[in-house]
């Protein structure tokens, strides 16, 4: 008998009893699915995690204070350009997450971000209208602010705020620019801030320290031996005594950041791919159970096969081919059903990157499950005597 | 006729738990082409052993089996499938078919086992149901079937599979006595083609449409004689006008002796 044969004699027995076959088939569905799934939910968030640190810039290192050792102020950034001959811009920036905006009587929360003129650049991150904030709004504090895309939308309902009196936290700042469209990002939604001078931030919010340095290497300079360097610097000012402790100012250049955070997301993608495999080896072990089950209920059949010239091999291929049919259907199903998932996903927000290789590579675990899963109740049916299978009631 | 089953001191012994049961002992019997042998014996008396020595469904414990001059005894089991697939058909009480295969593919299967070719195979079928008489019954399922029509489409697979050899383990055991008679016209039929039957039966008149009955007791042979009026399921034209009374037949043992002429089995 050949292989045709086989396959025709397994489908008649899988389409004889659908609902088995299909209740089967549906551990299979489900892993593979969730393979799909999950690894494309896993490397859409890569995705996106890489998209937000490169829209930050482009060769840029920044400089945060770790421990309240660490005093950094606006002259670090005029002493890390004296020193570090490679960089060509450093901004000094103060944040503050939670301000409330008011322009008349409507009120707005948002983040607050002091910052230095050449932000627009190093941020590769523009006004559309009006215009940016300038040395002179620096040198004088003046109170002017710069609002996202978002408060122009939102709290100023698309009507002209340039030349606008707002009040952040009871100050009045008086709107000169509107900020593009820029959508998510790192720090969290790009539209949704306001910018104002960096000393001015410092005096509404009662400090002399700022809270980052946003640093550009300069083209075709060595990020990473930059950083290093900066690094230096600021272990050479703040020494720890105790060498297994973090420095006391963490320098990280965005390649760093891109590594640690891909390194995090890929190990967040093999662990919801392991699930997901662990879910279709559960699949597998179904498919066994049911292939058992079958044969024992079979027994007579075979007995009868048996009796009429069935061959061991026969025998083995026709249950081997139904698990194996089995998994690939199921495969295929759940590769579809796993582009479902992508879709809901996408649906509640996230981003989702299909993976080629994933979908190999859970249909060929398919395959294999049905194969390796298969061959014990195929070899049982095989190796039954023909007068006990006829025996059997 | 040459001898076409041989056994020579054939015995076999199964393990029941503890014990072992010796189903047949040393049984010499030499069937030829073209014979019609009944086995006859109580249950327990190793009939069906001996026929599933002789269907090549089990191997001899000791002793020789000789098919068509080739010792089979020993063979593998690969080698014992194709022996069943070409040169044995089985008719079993139990009828022994696939429920979920219609009659025609029931009747293809072992052609399919042998690896005839699709269109080849269906006409084969095709034949051997229209031998039986099932032309119209091609695409039911043996549960759309009476009980004697699930046991043609069982010899029609047995014809379809034109083996020189058909063995019988209570062909018409659960049939009713017109189905049952019908089963026997078909086999002797079968014999009239030359084929050569063995019966297995515990029932004597069933046993005396063969030509020879072998009785055996507790695993021996105890008996080997030529029937000598064999009863005949369907009416016999070069038998002088006598019709073997198949009624009569089913009756009782007694009344085997021919019925008058345009007897019931004609007009049916």
């Amino acid at each position: 008998m050949n292989l045709q044969e086989s396959m025709r004699m397994a489908w008649r027995s899988l389409t004889g009893n659908r609902l088995r076959a299909g209740l089967t088939m549906l551990g299979v569905i489900i892993g593979v699915a969730a393979v799909v799934g999950l690894v494309a939910i896993g490397q859409g968030a890569t995705k996106q995690v890489t998209a937000q640190i490169e829209s930050l810039g482009s060769n840029l290192i920044l400089v945060t204070p770790r421990s309240p050792v660490a005093r950094l102020t606006v002259d670090d950034t005029t002493e890390l350009l004296r020193r570090v001959p490679n960089l060509s811009a450093a901004i000094a920036g103060v944040s503050s997450n939670n301000v409330t905006v008011k322009w008349g009587n409507q009120s707005y929360t948002t983040t607050l971000e002091g910052t230095e003129p050449p932000y627009e650049a190093v941020r590769n991150f523009h006004v559309a209208y009006g215009r940016f904030i300038t040395d002179d709004d620096l040198t004088y504090r003046r109170k002017v602010a710069v609002i996202g895309y978002k408060l122009y939308t939102d709290l100023f309902a698309e009507q002209n705020p340039l030349g606008e009196q707002v009040l952040i936290d009871g100050t009045s700042f008086t709107v000169v620019g509107v900020m593009e469209k820029k959508g998510q990002g790192m720090m969290g939604d790009n539209d949704d801030r306001i910018i104002v001078p960096v000393t001015s931030a410092q005096r509404l919010l009662r400090t002399n320290r700022i809270s980052s340095i946003t640093a550009q290497v300069k083209a075709g300079a060595d990020a990473a031996a930059t950083a290093a360097q900066i690094s230096a610097i600021y272990q050479h000012k703040y020494p720890t005594n105790n060498p297994g402790r973090d420095d006391a100012v963490s320098v990280i250049s965005q390649d760093q950041m891109l590594s640690t955070v891909s390194n995090v997301t890929r190990i967040l993608t093999l662990m919801l791919g392991g699930i997901a495999g662990v879910s279709l080896l559960v699949g597998g072990i179904g498919i066994m159970n049911i292939m058992l089950v079958s044969v024992t209920e079979r027994t007579r059949e075979i007995g009868i096969r048996k009796a009429i010239g069935a061959k061991r091999r026969d025998i083995l291929l026709q249950f081997l081919v139904e698990s194996i049919i089995l998994s690939l259907a199921g495969g295929a199903i759940g590769i579809l059903l796993g582009f479902g998932l992508g879709r809901i996903a996408t649906a509640f927000g996230l981003t989702v990157a299909y993976s080629l290789s994933a979908m190999v590579l859970a249909f060929l675990f398919a395959a294999a499950v049905g194969l390796v899963f298969g061959v014990y109740p195929a070899s049982r049916a095989a190796n039954l005597d023909p007068i006990e299978a006829l025996r059997h009631e | 006729m040459p001898a076409l089953i041989e056994l020579h001191g054939v015995s076999k012994h199964y393990r029941a738990g503890e014990t072992v049961v010796e189903a047949l002992r040393g049984v010499d019997l030499t069937v030829n082409e073209g014979e019609f042998v009944a086995i006859m014996g109580q249950s327990g008396s190793g009939k069906s052993t001996l026929m599933h020595i002789i269907g090549c469904l089990h191997r001899p414990t000791a002793g020789t089996y000789t098919l068509a001059g080739e010792d089979v005894s020993q063979k593998g089991d690969n080698a014992l499938a194709e022996i069943r697939n070409r040169r044995i058909g089985f008719i079993f009480q139990s009828f022994n078919v696939l429920p979920r295969l219609t009659a025609l593919e029931n009747v293809e299967l072992p052609l399919v086992y042998r690896g005839v070719p699709a269109a080849e195979r269906r006409a084969a079928a095709e034949r051997a149901l229209a031998a039986v008489g099932l032309s119209h019954r091609l695409h039911h399922r043996p549960n759309q079937l009476s009980g004697g029509e699930v046991q043609r489409v069982a010899i029609a697979r047995t014809i379809a599979a034109d083996p020189p050899i058909i063995l019988g383990d209570e062909p018409t055991g659960n049939l009713d006595s017109r189905s049952g008679r019908e089963i026997m016209a078909i086999l002797q039929d079968l014999h009239a083609q030359g084929r050569t039957i063995v019966l297995v039966t515990h029932d004597e008149t069933i046993a005396r449409h063969a030509r020879r009955i072998v009785r055996l007791r507790d695993g021996e042979i105890v008996s080997d004689e030529p029937v000598a009026a064999p009863i005949f399921a369907r009416p016999q034209p070069g038998a002088g006008g006598v019709f073997a009374a198949a009624e009569s037949a089913a009756a009782g043992a007694d009344a085997d002796d021919a019925a008058p002429a345009g007897g019931e089995e004609a007009t049916e």
